[in-house]
């Protein structure tokens, strides 16, 4: 594969799926800057991969496994609130979505616990089979069921109210 | 209930995307960094090595006379394999050549007295980086920054004569490799 036809690929699998992408990530995070910047993360790794994860046909699910993985990573680091965006072209405006933009639905996904709210995206969400979100998240079976069940249930809490 | 469904509706798809050139020079420049990396360490061994080797011979004792002793890479990276190293296992070399060229803090390329400037390639890696060949006498060493902090991101080997990477047959073709990018059109030429 010449350099030519790598950035051409990776310039069509990022067209096609970034906004994909990014809700994967907004949905976890619950802030679409925050979420910009894990794609970004995600996507410059993936460059960087990018001859064997093409081989291997698992663009997406790489990117998403960084995806879920670096937004713990970012939970972690005390200074995060002070990092730039990539490279320097961090966006000038900063500003949160109005209330009245994100659902009831979606304030009580953003309220759960970060592993339920990972498992119930990633399976009840994105659709993944236990096994695929437990090897998503590197936890046991028995833990996806368990926290699914738990994110589960406070999410129908919610919908039943409305 | 439809969690999926109700899920999908539960937010939009958010502000406008970043432009994708940006993630693929980003990218890019990962792919340096980790070349890098893998190139400083494969000639930290080497040199470590070749020191081990020599102090075994003797040549740590006080008394023993250093003659020519060389780094034995023990992997397939052609960095340090057959330069000279001293018995403190120091590159001369390498030291040398690393010393000709530099970014000021001002981003402006600095030349050591006595080497010229054979080639240079503006902004392989985007904005700010370039790239330079300079020469003294039959010596060439090749430069690669990324324009940000003046940081020397791929350090071609000197050599008398020749390229500096034997690997290449030209400054273009290293450059190209080491930044994964396509060859520049802006090539200045020899000045």
């Amino acid at each position: 594969m010449t350099k030519a036809d790598r950035d051409a690929a990776f310039t069509e699998f990022v067209l096609a799926r970034q906004t994909h992408l990014r809700r994967v990530a907004y949905a976890i995070c619950g802030d679409w800057h925050r979420a910009d910047d894990i794609l970004q993360t995600a996507l410059v790794k993936l460059y960087a991969a990018w001859p064997r994860v093409r081989r291997d046909g698992s663009e997406e699910a790489y990117v998403r496994q960084i995806i879920v993985r670096s937004n713990v990573d970012e939970h972690r680091r005390p200074w995060r609130r002070e990092q730039a965006g990539l490279d320097g072209h961090d966006r000038e405006t900063r500003q949160p979505l109005a209330v009245e933009e994100r659902s009831a639905l979606f304030e009580a996904l953003q309220g759960l616990p970060l592993m339920q709210r990972r498992t119930v995206v990633l399976r009840h969400w994105l659709g993944l089979s236990v096994r695929e979100t437990a090897a998503e998240l590197g936890i046991s079976e028995g833990t996806v069921k368990s926290h699914s069940s738990r994110g589960l249930e406070r999410l129908q809490a919610v919908l039943a109210t409305q | 209930m439809n969690l999926t469904e109700e899920l999908n509706r539960s937010f939009g798809d958010g502000p406008a995307h970043r432009p994708v050139e940006q993630t693929v020079v980003a990218g890019r420049r990962l792919v340096v960094r980790r070349r890098l990396a893998t190139g400083a360490s494969a000639t930290v061994a080497a040199v470590v090595i070749g020191g081990t080797a020599f102090a075994l011979a003797g040549g740590g004792s006080p008394s023993a006379v250093p003659e020519t002793t060389f780094a034995t890479a023990p992997t397939s990276s052609p960095e340090a394999a057959d330069l000279p190293v001293d018995a403190g296992g120091r590159d001369h070399d390498l030291e040398w050549g690393r010393e000709a060229a530099y970014l000021d803090t001002e981003g402006n390329l600095r030349i050591k007295p006595g080497w010229t400037i054979a080639e240079q390639i503006d902004e392989p890696l985007g904005p700010g980086s370039v790239a330079v060949e300079v020469a003294h006498g039959g010596k060439r060493q090749w430069f690669l920054w990324d324009g940000e902090g003046g940081e020397v991101v791929a350090l071609g080997r000197p050599a008398e004569g020749g390229v500096p990477d034997s690997d290449y047959a030209s400054f273009a073709g290293w450059v190209a490799d080491v930044s994964n990018a396509p060859r520049q059109p802006n090539v200045e030429g020899r000045r």
